[in-house]
């Protein structure tokens, strides 16, 4: 099996991106609270949060993405145990 | 209700039951059934096995019933379901692998296994044990004021409310006795198909029950009869539900849902660490389906839907009763049952072997057969307490689930600082959680501290306490402990 555990305890730049959602559904919710305009009729501030959920999980798939990419200053990734 | 709804209520309670009992017992391992297979499923979970446990430990009779309530009574507070997921699984990318490397590296079964490895402190396993006992019974109390109205909906209110919850009590410890982990992951993924099945077909055809073009125009409706739905504060502006109680309570729960004890050892029941981590990029999907519970909610209110004595966890069985045909009653009671069941049994079960792991098993000599009558008897007298619970509260399924949340979020600096802050000791950590329950449930100190903090979600306030004490304590505190 693949297992890419070896990384738990080291955080990476793109890491920093796993902030966006929390900025997405929390700190923009005041400011967009205040926005009348209802896409499809819809309330805004409800459509904005449901974009948050595809964000989040676009997000969380690239960090993914980039977690298994080689790490460019250790050589070879020691997944190579059995 | 008549007979026929109830004949198909029971029967996809039955036939779940029995079909996850035969999963399970053909997966049981050649050596028979040990405590690593009950209780964290042979830590042997693949993909698809761990995304139906996750869903059926997140998606729980507080999503349906408790979410439609909230959208009929207050609006855009609902939203908040909307977060839940997709926070909680961003913050789980980082810490799940975490607690599945420590299951697995020491061997460990239960969260408070974890206190007692990280802070090398049987006494504070025992603290975080009770601790976590007592959060995992208010959600067991969720799950039972649910059953309990699908039995009242079922058999009439002339049911008293004491044997409705009593009952759903016995039928929760009925199947925690004869399910593990493996059988109730099984349910989980019935129940999950029965819900999104049940959701896309009342979702689909609501709008025609209350006079409504489409499911668009049913938002249009509310809207132009309530202008002030769809934004917070929503409906009842006095409830003090604005965006600073959102932002404060969505926090709250991404920061406590992998500290509730079942969902911390749900995260050793993984395979690997990849298994979690892919399963937080698309759980967060799933919520998605929220669109359609929260229009259930707006249709309700525009159907003028009453429950009876104004309960808002009551309100999408009483609307589906008003407005469709007996099937579909039958198909909603059923799932509800399963909702609850499920969650519930896996709740009860986390709690029995916390009791007998962690809070008995130090004080005394515990030997198999009688860990197992200890569990057993433990959880007897936790679903007890569950139901005591449910009679003295009135509250809606969100509140009382927010309240968890907060008693959870006790654990939490616990757990962070654990993986963070390797300066930390079980001092600091109990003595911060002495400071934040004190916070939370003194009433003088709640109050002092509602004041600092105008409308935040009183978890949040008093996590932060705790989180501060810990702080203060770990760098007061020498570097290094004279031993």
């Amino acid at each position: 099996m693949s297992e890419t555990s070896q990384d738990t305890r080291t955080l990476r730049a793109h890491h920093a991106l796993m902030l966006l959602p929390f900025i997405w559904h929390l700190a923009l919710a005041p400011m967009i609270n205040d926005v009348r305009w209802q896409p499809w009729g819809l309330p805004f501030a409800m459509v904005w949060q449901m974009a948050g959920i595809l964000v989040t999980s676009l997000i969380i798939g690239t960090v993914y993405r980039l977690d298994r990419e080689p790490r460019p200053d250790r050589q070879p990734p020691n997944d190579a145990q059995p | 209700m008549t007979a026929s709804p109830l004949l198909i209520a029971g029967s996809i309670v039955a036939l779940t039951v029995i079909a996850s009992l035969w999963y399970a017992a053909r997966h049981r391992s050649a050596a028979g059934l040990n405590l690593d297979e009950w209780a964290v499923g042979g830590r042997r979970f693949g993909n698809w096995i761990f995304w139906f446990v996750n869903a059926g430990e997140i998606y729980t009779t507080f999503a349906l019933l408790g979410i439609t309530g909230y959208a009929w009574a207050f609006g855009a507070p609902a939203y908040i379901a909307f977060t839940s997921v997709s926070l909680a699984c961003t913050l789980g990318y980082w810490l799940m692998p975490r607690i599945w490397h420590a299951g697995r590296s020491g061997g460990l079964l239960t969260q408070a296994d974890y206190f007692v490895q990280r802070y090398q402190a049987r006494w504070l396993g025992a603290v975080v044990g009770i601790a976590g006992i007592i959060a995992l019974i208010m959600y067991v109390q969720i799950q039972l004021t649910a059953l309990s109205l699908v039995f009242r909906l079922a058999l009439g209110s002339a049911l008293p409310a004491a044997w409705a919850s009593s009952l759903a009590a016995l039928l929760m410890l009925l199947f925690v006795y004869l399910a593990g982990l493996r059988s109730a992951a099984f349910a989980a993924g019935i129940k999950d198909v029965l819900m999104l099945v049940l959701v896309v077909i009342l979702g689909g055809t609501v709008a025609a029950k209350v006079g409504a073009d489409s499911m668009l125009d049913v938002f249009q409706r509310v809207q132009q009869l309530h202008p002030n739905i769809g934004h917070f504060p929503g409906l009842d502006a006095a409830a003090g539900l604005d965006t600073t109680w959102f932002v404060t309570a969505a926090l709250n729960v991404a920061l406590g849902t992998w500290i509730f004890p079942h969902m911390f050892q749900l995260c050793f029941a993984a395979r690997d660490a990849d298994t979690i981590r892919r399963n937080a990029i698309w759980q967060p999907l799933y919520s998605l389906s929220y669109f359609f519970i929260i229009l259930l909610g707006f249709a309700a209110l525009l159907a003028g839907t009453q429950p009876e004595g104004g309960n808002l966890n009551a309100v999408l069985l009483q609307f589906v009763a008003d407005r469709y045909s007996p099937w579909l009653v039958g198909l909603l009671a059923g799932t509800v049952c399963l909702l609850a069941l499920v969650p519930g049994s896996l709740l009860l079960l986390t709690a029995g072997s916390i009791f007998t792991r962690n809070v008995v098993a130090p004080l005394r000599e515990v030997g198999e057969r009688q860990a197992v009558w200890i569990a057993r008897t433990a959880m007897i007298v936790f679903a007890a307490c569950a139901v005591l619970l449910t009679l003295t509260s009135n509250e809606s399924l969100v509140a009382v689930g927010l309240a968890a949340y907060g008693a959870i979020g006790m654990l939490a600096p616990g757990v962070f600082f654990g993986f963070l802050w390797p300066r930390t000791r079980a001092v600091a950590i109990a003595t911060g959680m002495a400071a934040g329950y004190t916070a939370l449930w003194w009433a003088p100190a709640r109050q002092l501290l509602s004041t600092a903090l105008p409308g935040w979600d009183s978890g949040l306030a008093a996590m932060l306490v705790n989180a501060l004490v810990v702080a203060v304590i770990t760098l007061a505190a020498p570097r290094r402990p004279a031993s």
